[in-house]
């Protein structure tokens, strides 16, 4: 194997697909990336078993030429290694030569960098997936469902299904769920056309990876599903991802529906208030702020016998219902306010040992909190 | 702002887990006493303290069982009870609290008082006098107190007359009373920098602060020298900080076998009695934990321990001890057993904690709302904390 190619557009793809190595792998092959070199481009593969992205970079963009293709074939070069050695790269051009599944030289202006290479023939069989009929969804709005349910998934594995987000098609409807048990994201998102109803789990770590990778490539994304593998399909790059096995407990009774206490905050002025109050809070089970709501104020507050006190009074943009007196983790709600986009956010109150939920003029989002009890 | 000289009490209980058995054992009274472990009786072990009546005869902390015995054939041993004196500990805590919220427990015999505000109405003299009597006449337990302007001075104070004392360090006195003192009485220092500093003729408080001792003196104390030479020239801490009893990191607890535990029924029947007395110190001091340890020592000294961090804190007896089983089971490796340990750590206070509902239990608590609801309304009405619900009232 041996070509040369413009680093630019190299390392680019080289940083897409590094985003599925792991350090932890039990295969040591899977700590390269897998060349596969063609007269018509370059196929791409990291994989750490459990996500595995692809991409092409065609031998011609636009008639542009991007590789000199000099000798095809196949090589894995150790990933991460290579993403260093590219991005100190000081030339247009980078050559890569395989020398007998070895070692593979990379030249750029007057330096040569040798670096050892495990067999590519060790490399695992890895299939990708495809069906007819994919789902499809705009790459911005994926981005979106992805960032506003994925503060909620869970972070210890004491309920492995619950680091995952749950994907529900119901009419055509797309419910997603997040919950860590404490709190609760749910993004629904309507299809314009007919959709089979799935019920899916997808591992949180593997969007929060495909959020990185999509945030900044507007288009249409492909979904692709089978038993235990979700794709996602955009030009020239594959992200894959195990499922979650097992079955997501059933939410959607928790979300309430009628409210006795509904108060209307400034985004803004409210995520300063959380954040300056959650100043004396300790990590962990200190961090918890108390509402006390007056028929004039809130009094915001938190207090820890080991540091201090902190008050603040605040005024709400609107108020209806009955007085109320709850307490909660901030770190939620400050998570929920900032992946919000309206500038007034609504909380909606039910009781003081109930789940209250915040909500904009935008629909299609709930967060939902539970509080501690605080009596 | 001109610098307040305080008053500083350091009160030290006289042969503490001695008073506490005598509590308990009235009859043993004016008799030979020394506390040494279970193994005293096979003339093992070392003794961990003596009453006044068996230091007489020469038996001191810290002497081969079979060598009090020698010095004192009519010496009556018995076996230490650590949750007693922890009990006894904590009322004489909370006994001084009751007078000052300015104290700090410095061990679990002896305690560091603030009194400079209390003295503004009642000399130091007197307030020392009563608090020594009331201990005394109320829990049975003698105690000497230190009275000066550090807690160093006032620690060296209590030091002076033993059993029953009350002894004022001034400023002023410290040439005539501290400085003729062996160093190695000095708070501070050990039984290794001692031998050290007597070399190098060292012998006295005094002569760490004579000048041409520095050299020798920062050879042997490198850069504790200045620490100990203010401490001499009567400069020290003089904060007392109040809440440094209930700064604990871990609690834990832990037991020696004489004879190694090879059974598994054994090992677990002693886990279970470890984990009962750590729950119940727990409790006592009203922490809630999230991290359990378990430390096994074998035969031949190798220490090993295996810990378990939960995502919510707890301190239920049964889920604590559940955990430690699982522990030891994924630890034993199956050799006789010299040592077991329980401990918990990462710890906050039961007031710091407020339990988190889940979407999967809310339910539950649904029909305290309505208590809840009016509990909130009289407190905001009649000023905070007017009530509270039962199961949080403190003792």
């Amino acid at each position: 194997m041996k070509f040369k190619i413009i680093n630019e557009i190299f390392i680019e793809a080289i940083n897409n697909v590094n985003r599925a190595l792991s350090n932890k792998t039990p295969m040591p092959i899977l700590k390269s990336v897998k060349i596969d070199l063609t007269n018509e481009g370059i196929n791409l593969t990291a994989s750490d078993s459990n996500i595995t992205i692809k991409q092409f970079i065609p031998t011609f963009i636009n008639d542009k030429q991007i590789i000199f293709v000099e000798e095809e074939g196949s090589s894995a070069i150790p990933g991460k290694l290579l993403q260093e050695v590219l991005r100190k790269a000081n030339d247009e051009f980078v050559e890569l030569t395989m020398i007998e599944d070895k070692l593979v030289h990379i030249n750029f202006k007057n330096a040569v960098f040798t670096l050892n290479c495990l067999d590519v023939k060790e490399y695992p069989n890895i299939n990708l997936i495809s069906s007819n009929q994919p789902i499809i969804v705009d790459s911005k709005k994926l981005s979106e469902i992805i960032r506003q349910t994925v503060i909620s998934i869970a972070t210890s594995e004491s309920r492995p299904i619950l680091t995952g987000i749950n994907f529900k098609v119901q009419d055509n409807i797309l419910y997603c769920i997040a919950t860590d048990s404490y709190r609760l994201s749910e993004k629904i998102f309507k299809f314009d056309n007919e959709i089979t109803d799935i019920n899916i789990v997808v591992p949180g770590k593997s969007l929060l990876e495909l959020e990185k990778l999509i945030q900044s490539k507007p288009g249409e994304i492909k979904i692709h599903l089978s038993n235990n593998i979700i794709s996602f399909e955009m030009d020239n790059l594959i992200f894959q991802s195990r499922l979650l096995d097992g079955t997501y407990p059933e939410t959607s009774r928790l979300i309430p529906k009628e409210f006795g206490l509904t108060l209307g905050f400034n985004r803004h002025e409210l995520i300063d208030i959380v954040d300056r109050v959650s100043l004396l809070s300790k990590e962990g089970a200190t961090n918890i702020i108390k509402f006390d709501v007056y028929e004039d104020k809130t009094i915001i507050s938190l207090e820890s016998t080991e540091i201090g006190k902190v008050v603040e009074e605040v005024h709400p943009l609107s108020q209806e219902g009955s007085l109320l007196r709850i307490g909660f983790n901030a770190k939620y709600l400050l998570d929920a306010l900032r992946i919000l986009d309206d500038n007034i956010v609504k909380i909606m109150f039910t009781g003081e040992v109930r789940p209250f939920i915040v909500k904009t003029k935008d629909e299609s989002i709930t967060q939902l909190i539970l509080p501690v009890r605080i009596e | 702002m001109k610098k307040k000289v305080k008053i500083i009490f350091h009160i030290d209980m006289n042969a503490f887990f001695i008073s506490c058995e005598l509590i308990n054992h009235p009859e043993l009274k004016n008799k030979p006493l020394a506390i040494a472990g279970r193994a005293a009786i096979y003339n093992k072990g070392v003794v961990v303290t003596a009453s006044y009546e068996a230091r007489k005869f020469g038996v001191k902390a810290a002497m081969p069982v079979f060598m009090a015995r020698k010095l004192c054939p009519k010496l009556i041993f018995i076996s230490s009870n650590m949750d007693l004196y922890q009990e006894y500990s904590q009322k004489f805590i909370d006994f001084l609290l009751s007078y000052t919220p300015l104290v700090e427990k410095a061990s679990i015999d002896e305690a560091y008082l603030d009194v400079t505000e209390l003295c503004i109405n009642q000399h130091p003299l007197e307030l020392a006098k009563e608090l020594q009597t009331k201990l005394l006449n109320e829990y049975h337990l003698p105690t000497s107190i230190g009275i000066a302007t550090t807690k160093f001075l006032a620690k060296m104070a209590s030091n002076m007359k033993k059993p029953l004392g009350i002894t004022v360090l001034r400023n002023k006195a410290i040439k005539k009373l501290l400085w003729p003192l062996k160093i190695d009485k000095m708070h501070g220092i050990g039984k290794k920098t001692a031998p050290k500093l007597l070399e190098k003729g060292i012998n006295t408080i005094g002569d760490l602060v004579k000048a041409e001792n520095k050299t020798a003196l920062t050879q042997i104390l490198g850069n504790q020298y200045s620490y100990f030479y203010h401490l001499a020239l009567g400069y020290g801490d003089n904060v007392v900080t109040p809440n440094k009893e209930n700064d604990y990191k871990s609690i834990g607890n832990s037991t020696t076998f004489i004879d190694n535990i090879i059974v598994e029924e054994m090992a677990r029947y002693e886990l279970e009695k470890l984990t009962t007395r750590v729950v119940s110190r727990l409790t006592k001091s009203n922490y809630l934990t999230k991290t359990i340890s378990v430390q096994i020592k074998y035969q031949n000294f190798l220490s090993q321990s295996k810990s378990k961090t939960l995502d919510r804190y707890v301190a239920s007896y049964y889920e604590i001890l559940t955990i430690v089983y699982d522990l030891f089971e994924l630890l034993w490796n199956r050799k006789p057993i010299r040592l077991l340990g329980v401990s918990c750590s990462q710890l906050i206070e039961k007031e710091n904690y407020y339990q988190q509902i889940s979407i999967f239990d809310y339910e539950n608590y649904l029909e305290d709302e309505k208590v809840i609801k009016l509990i909130h309304q009289i407190n905001r009405k009649y000023g905070k904390q007017t009530i509270k619900k039962g199961l949080r009232l403190k003792k």
